[in-house]
């Protein structure tokens, strides 16, 4: 099963590396990046800027871009192939729809997964060079550290990692609306609306259990990357318990919310538990044309 | 023996009845020529033959194996090409075929050779390398073909096809085909069936075309099957499949 599952993933990105919005999707992620931390370099400032600073903006931009095309995808990816037609030509060969679905759904998460290393190597890489990781101090007592340099730059690599789930999570979202609708178009459509305001109008009608969901719950992560750029540690504590959990020094005197860092990093999960196996219950019901 | 079998096949969309209790009988070595006038049900029962939609009752029986529980050793000897053949358009047609041929498992160092031979057979070895996009609805019959005879390719050795010899299913391929491209596919049909053992079942609407290509025939009308036979039970001594289809159906 899981032979026949890796074949099938080499399948999808085989097609994924000869079409043309994979390149346009990382090209624009990338120009995000890039882009923002170009312009910060050359807009005129009396204080220069700090590295996390100009690094969490463009990373920001960065996964905001991502996170949109991998919705894309994800509704894209069985909705492009029945409005083509070519799913019924799939299906023929030996395999359960199963195996199909997961195929689609591995291939998702190594697309969030390519588009995110682009957004951090390409910031790290380029903001390295342009201004280096000093210490975040005060803007005003020069001499007073919020957070050190190497701090800094551990809880960044800690967002880097985690950011990954919410936008799993959104892709899944995406392929599950693709079992359901069955024209491409249509699919993509209602994916972008939901990553522009649909996402806030169900946090407004349901806040608290859907809170977590599209553009508000990729922001609770990306919150902490801008935290980390001031040092004003608002939801720092989540890095404080990583931190106590790899066994390493934690600041003194604060206090740190265990299950708010277990519910930081399970929701995201469960949403792409619940989009997943829904999607496939519907994918293995579904007559094909 | 049989290699195909169903039993009281029955289904409906929504209220229409596309299909009612079908029992065909393929054997192995048919050529078998499954008849009807448009929308007949021939597709219906193509898509189920292929498990791409399933039935209100009946069983679907391949090597005496029910379908619903063995798909997947099924498919491994069968192709189909079902209606209109499309493919991913913005691949070339050796990639499309490459495709799925990666998903039967056929190994890479197999499969170029393979596929020249699929494409030389189907005739459109020159234009392979070119995105589908830019094919004739006869190309894509074509490439459609192909593809459904990607089992009957396979050499033994490989031995991705279960040990069984192909069955291919066709739904109305001489559709977009030109009298030489007709031609081409009736005598691909014939070798690959001589020479390869392969058993196949062909949908038409064409009845001269399956007078020359068929030794056995079922005639579809209105989801019910009226009659099923040796093209010689079933033509009884009329000149022509044409009037002994008229007789069954009162065309
Ligand atoms: N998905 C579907 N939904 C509703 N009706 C359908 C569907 N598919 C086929 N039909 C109907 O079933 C009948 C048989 O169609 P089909 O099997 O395509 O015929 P044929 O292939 O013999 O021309 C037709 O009346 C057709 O309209
Ligand atoms: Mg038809």
């Amino acid at each position: 099963m899981l032979k026949r599952i890796y074949r099938l993933v080499k399948v999808e990105l085989f097609k994924l590396l000869r079409q043309r919005i994979f390149y346009i999707a990382t090209g624009l992620t990338v120009l995000a990046v890039a882009g923002t931390i170009l312009a910060d370099k050359y807009t005129p400032t009396d204080n220069p800027l700090n590295g996390f600073t100009v690094l969490s903006k463009a990373t920001i931009n960065g996964f905001a871009i991502a996170a949109l095309f991998i919705l894309i995808f994800g509704s894209l990816s069985l909705s492009s192939e029945t409005t083509a037609g070519v799913l019924k030509m799939v299906l023929i060969a030996p395999y359960r729809r199963s195996e199909l679905f997961f195929a689609k759904a591995i291939t998702i998460k190594l697309i969030a997964l390519i588009l995110t290393a682009l957004i951090e190597l390409i910031g790290l890489a380029l903001v390295w060079y342009l201004y280096g990781f000093g210490d975040i101090v005060d803007p005003t007592f020069k001499d007073y550290v919020h957070l050190s340099g190497a701090e800094a730059f551990r809880y960044t690599v800690y967002t880097f990692i985690i950011v990954l789930l919410p936008l799993v999570a959104i892709g899944f979202f995406g392929l599950f609306l693709s079992t359901l609708i069955e024209s491409a178009g249509i699919a993509v459509a209602i994916a972008t609306l939901f990553y522009l305001f649909l996402g806030y109008l169900v946090v407004t009608l349901f806040s608290q259990p859907s809170s977590f969901l599209f553009n508000y719950y990729l922001d609770w992560y990306l919150i902490t990357l801008r935290d980390i750029s001031t040092g004003v540690l608002g939801e720092i504590w989540r890095f404080r318990v990583l931190d106590e959990w790899l066994g390493l020094e934690t600041a003194k005197g604060q206090t740190l919310d265990y299950a708010g860092v277990v519910k930081s990093l399970l929701v995201p999960v469960v949403w792409a538990t619940l989009f997943s196996v829904t999607g496939l219950v519907v994918f293995k019901r579904k007559d094909v044309i | 023996m049989l290699v195909l079998k169903t039993e009281n096949l029955s289904r409906r969309f929504g209220k229409l009845p596309a299909l009612d209790n079908l029992s065909l009988e393929v054997a192995a070595g048919d050529i078998y020529g499954f008849l009807g006038l448009n929308g007949a049900g021939k597709t219906t029962t193509i898509r189920l033959l292929l498990g791409l939609i399933r039935p209100q009752s009946g069983r679907i029986l391949y090597y005496d194996q029910p379908l619903a529980e063995n798909r997947l050793a099924i498919m491994n000897y069968v192709g189909g090409l079902v209606d209109v053949p499309t493919f991913y358009s913005y691949l070339s047609g050796r990639d499309n075929l490459y495709i799925l041929c990666r998903m039967r498992g056929i190994p890479n160092d197999k499969i170029t050779g393979l596929l020249n031979e699929l494409l030389e057979a189907v005739g459109i070895i020159k234009r392979a390398d070119d995105k589908v996009r830019t094919y004739s609805q006869g190309m894509r019959q074509r490439l459609g073909i192909a593809s459904a005879l990607i089992p009957a390719f396979v050499p033994t050795a490989v031995g991705t096809t279960a040990g069984k010899p192909a069955f291919i299913i066709l739904d109305e391929p001489t559709n977009g085909l030109d009298p030489k491209g007709i031609i081409e596919m009736r005598n691909l049909i014939k070798r690959l069936n001589k020479e390869r053992n392969a058993t196949f079942l062909i949908s038409t609407h064409l009845l001269s075309e399956a007078e020359k290509l068929c030794n056995k025939v079922g005639i579809l009308e209105s989801g019910k099957l009226v009659v099923q036979g040796s093209l010689q039970e079933v033509m009884k001594g009329k000149e022509s499949l044409e009037s002994a289809f008229g007789g069954f159906t009162g065309m």
